[in-house]
This record gives structure tokens, C-alpha cells and sequence, in this order.
């Protein structure tokens, strides 16, 4: 700030010495012509400071007072550019054939020019118009002092301004400095109380902008870390729960075999059955667990190498439409073009699976499925419709959620861990890709998978 | 802390060096090595215009006026819209020669009254110019038909010198003077004046008088005492009809030590009236006359040069 004062100070200086300059240029213009004039009626002859310098004429001593009132200088050149008077009586027998004097004497105007310091120079032709002759040529240096004051004012004082400035500027730096340390002291002591254990506390968002704007951001992580910590532990007690079931129906069913005396061998068959039954769906929670556990570990751990997306695809219905036909569901494969990716086959089938299973899964006999594959410049694109029961809308939302069921009766039936969607998800996301819902309850469901077709690490 | 400090710092340390850009000095454009200046007509014929030429110069003077005045003659056909010759059919130089003191006397035939006044000063400047530079050129006089020249006035054209003409050339400034002046210095003991002979230079336009006054301010040697006060401001000076008006500020009133009062003033008025141009000295202090400055009286009249203070052993 007192750089930038200082530079208006001297732009102030340099200013008003450009406005002194013209004031004084406009009246020595003035001056100059009403001599001119006086020169063309008397003759510049009577101007000349003869070679004997103890009588002043008339006309010199009229040059001396004007210069005076100027406090300055008059110089007369005659036709020739010899100087024909001087009232500083110096350059007496010289000639002067500069710029300025060759303009002026053809009648031109001339701006006026600042010699050193202190002086304006204004150079004014004598132009005889009746005449048309060139008569000579006026030089006028006029003093600048008048103003001087004013400017030598500013200069002197500048200094002084200056440094009141500085002082000024210094206090309020340090009053600001002070004030807000004072403002992160008060936050810190807050952040502390929370870093210390104290979760449910929150910042007061109040203060200054910048200090608001930290709480609140502040509070937004905590407020994260909270809903992490809440999900985490509905995650442990839905795992649990998810592992205990299984058992929990096993331990019934070798309860009530064992409660049971002469039970014949076709109940022990059907019940192992259904022993057996479970085990394998734990053994299948256990699976899908452990994938998502392995994939939240180590997101940098895809396999990633070139694959030919329409193969992969082809392989997984290859395997999934018996399994359909027997429920009835035609399953039906639409690529638009060869796509060639880089992406883990062994995650991106495993997502793709769990999405045309549920195509299949969440369907009535009769119905259809359609996949479609497509790509454009930058992503590939894989699309499951199904013409199933479809996704109430306030659940879709949820849907990826792991262990989340819409319909828990049904899903008990249809078997599922409740992880296939979010397993899908992660696979998908891990790609950098996205993945999209549009469902209608009884109409059907579309899953939209977009994933690039260039992996970006 | 310390940040803080050393930031305060550099802020102070910027804003002196802003302080320190000035206005840029204009550099003298004076030949470059090798090249000789020489003066052509411009093309309208009413200027002048300075050229750089390479010129490989005889030793002897005449001769190098000769190369010189050959030079002005001529243009070559690349420059033709740059300037025109100063010589030409008209203008025939008859001879040349060399009188002492380094003075050429250059003879021209009678075509040279033909010229218009206004080309021929133009054509005397040139020439004039182009031929300074040369080591055994002091002076330069013109003569039509052996006869001297004369101007319109019929008076004879004085020889004409470095001085005489005042182009926009840097070396010759107007409004730069140097002369050299008496000053009257206090004497050791402050109760006489002694004289003391200086260049003043009055750059700028400055005044004589101010020159020489602001001169009485200076030390000159172990004999003499600076007889004014430092702080003492010239308001004012100005020359009319031989008297010098000078206005002073009130620092007149301060002592300067050893020094007597008359000293002090008669410094002032023997120095001013001792140039060409002044006679008498009339002071006034912040625009006022004041009968009795200190000791002195009559401080408000015309005062004259007074031998009577100056130092005996000068007498």
C-alpha cells in the first residue's frame, strides 16, 4: 500500500507540474503576441541592445520589465536568426537556427518545451500579416516558481505523509495480525475438544467469512466421519446377521432331526439337503464378502489387459441361459460393434454376472432380458433390460447398498446375499466407469454400465 | 515476529528504489567513432540537417577544407530524399586559403549574392559547422570576389567561430553559460573583502546573478571565509536599467560567525556590481524594503560597489 501511495504522490507531483507547465504556456502565448505586435509597429531595430551597454533604450527596458514579470528571460531574433536582444545580455552576435526557431519564423506554432528545473520555454514567430513577412522570432523562458510552492509543498510533505502512512499501516497490520490470531486460537481450542474424543461436538460456524467458511467445512468432515463410523457398524451387525441366519436355520434342522427318534432315512436325506443347502449360501456370503473386502483394500490391484468385451459377455450367457430357460426367460445379446478394452475380465464378469442374474432372478415365466453392448470414442457401454417386477422408486435409490433387499420374502426364495449389486458397483467404479438405474415397478428395470475404454490409472 | 520484521523490511527497501527512478538523463549525441558530422540543406530548403559520413581526412588543413566543401557539393543518389547540397552551381567556392590564429578564408564568386537571405544564413551555418570539427579550424570567414562579406545592412560580417551558430545539435546550448567573475570573499578575520577570480557556470538558464550569488556560498581556499549565510534564500533577482533588484528571505538576518554585518551585505553588492550589466543593487527582504538590516543602514537604498571594504592588503 505504501508503494502505491508513494507512486500517487509523484504522479500527483508530476501532475500539477504538467498543469503549472500549460497555465504558464497559455500565458506566455499571450505575452509573446502583444510583444510580437509591438515589434512589428516600432520595428525591431528599436529592440536591439546596442554594443555600448550604458544606455538601455526604451524598448530594452520594456523587454527587461515583461521578462521580469515572468522572471524569466527574452531572447529577439531578427529575420536572420541573429539574436538581435537578450535581456540576460549573453548570447548577444549569436545566431539560432534550431527546430523551434526555423518553425517559428516560418509562422508555424511551436510547443512550448521545460528547460531544466525551473523554466518553460515559449517560441512565438513576429509575423508581419499584412505583409506577409517573417520579422523574426520571440524566445521566452518564464520562471515555474509561482507554483513551486505548491509542488515543493507536496515533495516536502510527501515524505512526511509517506510516513505517516507507513506508521498507519503498520498499527493495522498488527491490529489484524492480533485479531486474527486471536479468531484461529478460539477454533483450534474447539478442534481440540473433538480431536480429543468428543465426536459429537461441532464447531460454532460463526465470524468472518474465511472463518466461517473453515467451520463449516470442518464440520462437513466430521460430519463424514460420522456417517462412515454409523454405516460401518450397521455394516458389522449386517454381516452378522446375514452370517448368523444361515446357521441359525442349520441348527434348527439338526435340532428338530435329533429331537426326533426313529426318524426314517428320507428325512435325514431331506433335511441334510436343506443343511447342505445352507452351508453353501454361507459359504457364498463368505465369497462375496471377502470380494468386497478385497476390492475396499486394494482399489489399485485390477488386473487390467486388453479384452474383447463381445467374448466376455458371450461366455457369461453362455453359462446363465440354461439356468434362465429353465425359469422360463429368454435371454437375448445385441452388439452393435466389436469393442476391445482395457479392463480386469475377471471383476468386470463377475459384475456383469450379478446384474443378468437379477435380470433373471426379479422376472415372471414368459419374460425377456436383453443385453446390448455399444461403444463410442471414449467409453463402452453395456445395457440389461428386463421386463421383470421392477424397483419401487423411493428404493432405487438403495438398491446398490450392500445387504439391502427391496422385497426380503422374495429374495429369500431366489437365494442372493444381498451383495451382487454392490459388488457390481465397486467393480464398475474401480473401472472409473458408472452405473445407472432406470426402473418401473411391473414394468421392468435397465441397468446402463459405462466404463472407458481406456483404463486410467 | 522476525517474518514480520523482515516483510517490513523489503516493503521499505521497494519503495526506496522506486524513490531512486528518476527522470532518465538524455545522452549527448555527439558522432560515432570514425564518422565525421557534416550539415546539409533539407529538402525544402529551409532546415538543416546533420549527417554521419564516413570521410578519410588529408593531414593538411587546406586540403581537409577542400575534401570538406567537395562533400557539401554533392549527394549521393540514395539520399536525394534525405537532404540536398549546400554548394551548387551557384554557390562556386573560388579558394580557399589559411591566415593565422586557425582562420580559413573561403572566397566565393559572385553568385552567392543571388541566394535569398533566408537560404543564405543556412548555407553559411552549414558550412560554418561541417568545418569546426577540424583540429586546425578555429575561424571562418567568408569573402565574395576578395571583398569581405556584408549583410543585409551593408555591416561586415564578423569571422564566425564555434559559437556563432546555435543549432539543435547538444554540444552548442543556449541557455548554458559560463563566465568567469570576481567574487568578493570574507577575509580570515571577516572584516574585509578579498577578491577572488571563478568560473561561474549559470546552467539551464539560470541567471548571472543568481549564479554568482549562489557562488558566494562556496568555499575558495584557506584565505577566505563563505561571507553569506547557507540558508539564505534569493527570492527574486532581476536586472532593469542597471540596477539589480534582489529579494532575499529572512535567513539575511542570521550571522554568519566572523563575519561583520556590512561584510556580509557589501559581498553581495561589490560581486553584482562588478559585472558588466549592473550598476547598482537594491535588496529588499520577502518583498519588503527594510531601512536597517542588523547593523547596516540604508539597507533600502541603491547601493553602489564601496572600496572601502575591501581587504587592506588588496588596496
Amino acid at each position: 500500500m505504501n508503494i502505491f501511495l508513494h507512486g500517487a504522490t509523484r504522479r500527483l507531483i508530476i501532475a500539477q507540474d504538467k498543469k503549472l507547465m500549460d497555465q504558464r504556456e497559455d500565458y506566455v502565448r499571450m505575452q509573446n503576441n502583444i510583444l510580437a505586435n509591438r515589434i512589428i509597429h516600432e520595428g525591431i531595430d528599436e529592440f536591439s541592445i546596442s554594443g555600448d551597454f550604458s544606455e538601455d533604450s526604451d524598448m530594452i527596458s520594456e523587454l527587461q520589465l515583461i521578462a521580469g514579470g515572468l522572471e524569466g528571460r527574452i531572447i529577439l531574433l531578427g529575420s536572420n536568426f541573429k539574436v538581435v536582444s537578450d535581456t540576460y545580455e549573453r548570447n548577444i552576435e549569436q545566431y539560432i537556427i534550431t527546430e523551434d526557431t526555423l518553425k517559428a519564423m516560418k509562422g508555424e506554432s511551436v510547443r512550448a518545451k521545460r528547460v531544466g528545473n525551473s523554466y518553460v520555454q515559449v517560441v512565438t514567430g513576429i509575423i508581419d500579416k499584412e505583409r506577409d513577412q517573417s520579422k523574426g522570432v520571440v524566445i521566452t523562458l518564464a520562471s515555474l516558481q509561482d507554483g513551486k510552492g505548491a509542488i515543493a509543498y507536496i515533495k516536502n510533505h510527501s515524505v512526511v505523509i509517506n510516513g505517516l502512512f507507513f506508521v498507519i499501516s503498520l498499527i493495522l497490520g498488527s491490529l489484524l495480525t492480533i485479531f486474527s490470531r486471536r479468531c484461529f486460537r478460539d477454533i483450534l481450542k474447539e478442534m481440540n475438544v473433538i480431536a480429543e474424543g468428543h465426536q459429537e461436538n461441532r464447531l460454532s460456524e460463526e465470524g468472518f467469512r474465511e472463518f466461517y467458511q473453515m467451520a463449516v467445512s470442518f464440520n462437513k468432515i466430521t460430519d463424514r466421519f460420522k456417517e462412515l463410523e454409523n454405516s460401518r457398524q450397521e455394516f458389522v451387525s449386517n454381516v452378522s446377521h446375514e452370517l448368523k441366519t444361515p446357521i441359525t436355520s442349520m441348527k434348527i434342522l439338526a435340532d428338530s432331526l435329533l429331537m426326533q427318534e426313529d426318524v426314517p432315512v428320507e428325512i435325514y436325506e431331506e433335511f441334510m439337503g436343506d443343511i447342505v443347502h445352507e452351508i453353501d449360501r454361507e459359504n457364498q456370503i463368505i465369497t462375496d464378502l471377502l470380494d468386497l473386502v478385497r476390492m475396499d483394500k486394494a482399489s489399485g490391484d485390477l488386473n487390467i489387459a486388453p479384452a474383447n468385451i463381445n467374448d466376455l459377455l458371450e461366455q457369461l450367457l453362455k453359462r446363465i441361459t440354461p439356468i434362465a430357460e429353465k425359469q422360463g426367460i429368454t435371454i437375448h445379446l445385441e452388439t452393435m460393434r466389436q469393442v476391445t478394452a482395457e479392463v480386469d475380465v475377471g471383476k468386470l464378469s463377475l459384475a456383469c454376472n450379478n446384474i443378468i442374474e437379477n435380470a433373471v432372478k426379479y422376472n415372471n415365466p414368459g419374460g425377456h432380458v436383453n443385453v446390448y453392448l455399444n461403444a463410442d470414442h471414449k467409453f463402452f457401454y453395456i445395457r440389461v433390460r428386463d421386463d421383470g417386477v421392477g424397483i419401487p422408486e423411493d428404493c432405487q435409490e438403495r438398491i446398490f447398498e450392500r445387504f439391502y433387499r427391496v422385497d426380503k420374502a422374495r429374495s429369500r426364495e431366489t437365494g442372493g446375499t444381498g451383495l451382487g449389486l454392490a459388488i457390481s458397483r465397486k467393480v464398475v467404479l474401480l473401472h472409473k466407469g458408472s452405473i445407472r438405474v432406470h426402473s418401473k415397478e411391473g414394468e421392468g428395470t435397465t441397468f446402463i454400465i459405462r466404463i472407458p475404454l481406456n483404463y486410467i490409472g | 515476529m522476525k517474518k514480520k520484521i523482515i516483510f517490513f523490511l523489503l516493503a521499505l527497501s521497494a519503495a526506496l528504489v522506486l524513490t531512486g527512478c528518476g527522470k532518465k538523463q538524455e545522452k549527448s549525441g555527439s558522432a560515432t567513432d570514425g564518422e565525421y558530422v557534416l550539415y546539409y540543406l533539407n529538402i525544402d530548403g529551409d532546415g538543416l540537417t546533420r549527417v554521419e559520413k564516413k570521410l578519410d581526412l588529408p593531414e593538411d588543413t587546406e586540403a581537409a577544407v577542400r575534401l570538406i566543401l567537395e562533400e557539401l557539393n554533392k549527394v549521393d543518389k540514395k539520399d536525394e530524399y534525405k537532404y540536398t547540397k549546400v554548394l551548387n552551381d551557384q554557390i562556386l567556392v573560388d579558394s580557399i586559403h589559411l591566415i593565422e590564429e586557425g582562420e580559413v578564408v573561403i572566397n566565393f564568386g559572385s553568385g552567392y549574392t543571388q541566394m535569398n537571405p533566408g537560404r543564405e544564413i543556412l548555407v553559411r551555418a552549414a558550412i560554418v559547422k561541417s568545418l569546426m570539427p577540424l583540429d586546425g579550424v578555429s575561424y571562418v570567414s567568408f569573402t565574395i570576389d576578395d571583398e569581405p562579406l556584408t549583410n543585409e545592412e551593408g555591416i561586415v560580417v564578423d569571422r564566425m567561430s564555434e559559437d556563432t551558430f546555435v543549432l539543435d545539435d547538444d554540444r552548442s546550448e543556449v541557455y548554458n553559460y559560463t563566465e568567469t567573475v570576481t567574487l568578493y570573499m570574507a577575509n580570515k578575520t571577516g572584516d574585509g573583502l578579498v577578491e577572488v577570480s571563478v568560473d561561474v557556470e549559470a546552467n539551464d538558464n539560470q541567471s548571472l546573478e543568481e549564479a554568482v550569488l549562489e557562488a558566494l556560498k562556496e568555499n575558495y581556499g584557506n584565505d577566505t571565509i563563505s561571507p553569506i549565510p547557507k540558508g539564505l534564500t534569493f527570492h527574486r533577482i532581476h536586472v532593469l536599467q542597471k540596477i539589480c533588484y534582489v529579494d532575499l528571505s529572512t535567513d539575511i538576518l542570521t550571522g554568519v560567525p566572523g563575519v561583520d554585518e556590512n561584510i556580509k551585505v557589501y559581498s553581495m553588492v561589490n560581486t553584482l556590481t562588478s559585472l558588466s550589466r549592473i550598476n547598482q543593487v537594491q535588496f529588499t527582504i520577502d518583498g519588503e524594503l527594510v531601512p536597517k538590516m542588523n547593523d547596516v543602514s540604508g539597507f533600502d537604498s541603491l547601493m553602489s560597489y564601496d572600496y572601502y571594504y575591501l581587504s587592506e592588503a588588496d588596496q
